[in-house]
């Protein structure tokens, strides 16, 4: 295991711990102080993870034909692996890695 | 009689500086006694000003562009010293050999101001690889001669060997410890293994600025 840092919200060094084997890609060893732009491609690939994979599920949720659910709620792990932490989505195992709760309001 | 080793080689070492980050940008060694030295060109290719440290000493060098190559990442620069420390360079044909790879790696720095070695039990010819795919990709802000990428297209003979290097490693010497000289400059790295750019790529270069 190898560690990479970005920058917290207060300026902060926060050290993320990935996996060695995922680094497989080539790079020049000249030294690059990157943390910035580490920390600005960690934020931008963390979002785009969770509005994709929330979207997909969403729309699972839609085509499913629920009666007009009230509130749908996702929750879901974010695992950060590979070269400088890239986040993806923690794999599922026996049970789903997703839970999905979705909520009617009953009229009594 | 003196065997040149690990020692000797630690005198011709000199360290590539960003002087505006303060940090290490890179390695480099003395290849003449007149203050030419050799690093990758994607080490300086970035920085706004050359300054290297030799010896405890702070240089601004030159970069010399006639004996430069950024295509094979191969940049020389000239300090103005007298008497430096050269590294025998060799291209042997046989390289069964074990190694040892000098470099100043930034995660190494505190605990080992003077340098860093990694050895490696072997080290073979490899294919040529692309020399702009392994570049860290960013947009070159300062406008010296030296700020230019290689083309596309660009590659470099190579040598690999089963070990990883980090960052601030580039640049360094990669020294045959049976044949008692550099055959090579270390270049890039993954996971277990790092690749050399060929001491033949500097041969390219005036056969006089290669003693």
């Amino acid at each position: 295991m190898r560690l990479s840092e970005i920058l917290g919200p207060d300026g902060s060094t926060i050290y993320i711990q990935y996996d060695e084997d995922a680094d497989d890609e080539l790079r020049a060893v000249g030294f690059v102080e990157d943390i910035a732009e580490r920390t600005e491609k960690l934020k931008e690939m963390m979002a785009s993870t969770i509005l994709g994979y929330s979207s997909i599920v969403l729309n699972a949720v839609k085509e499913a034909n629920l009666l007009s659910p009230e509130s749908v709620t996702l929750e879901f792990g974010v695992q950060l692996g590979g070269e400088a932490g890239v986040p993806f989505i923690t794999k599922g195992t026996v049970q789903a890695n997703v839970k999905v709760t979705v909520v009617w309001k009953v009229n009594e | 009689m003196s065997v040149y080793g690990i020692d000797q080689l630690k005198e011709s070492m000199v360290k590539i500086t960003d002087s505006k980050k303060k940090t290490i940008a890179g390695s480099g060694f003395i290849i003449r006694s007149d203050g030419y030295l050799i690093t990758c060109h994607h080490v300086i290719c970035h920085l706004a000003s050359l300054d290297v440290d030799y010896q405890g000493q702070e240089y601004e060098a030159a970069w010399c562009k006639e004996y430069s190559n950024p295509e094979v990442d191969i940049a020389i620069l000239k300090i103005n010293v007298n008497d430096a420390k050269a590294v025998p360079i060799i291209n042997p044909h046989d390289l069964s050999t074990s190694i040892s790879v000098y470099g100043f790696p930034a995660s190494k720095e505190k605990n080992f101001p003077d340098g860093f070695d990694v050895a490696a039990q072997n080290i073979r010819r490899s294919a040529s690889i692309n020399t702009r795919s392994t570049y860290r990709a960013r947009e070159i802000s300062a406008n010296n001669p030296w700020n230019i990428l290689p083309k596309d297209e660009s590659t470099f003979r190579s040598c690999r060997i089963d070990t990883r290097v980090d960052p601030g490693t580039s640049g360094g010497p990669v020294f045959a410890d049976d044949l008692c000289g550099v055959v090579g400059i270390i270049q890039c790295s993954k996971s277990e293994e790092s690749y050399v750019i060929r001491c033949l790529s500097i041969r390219a270069l005036p056969i006089a600025l290669v003693k």
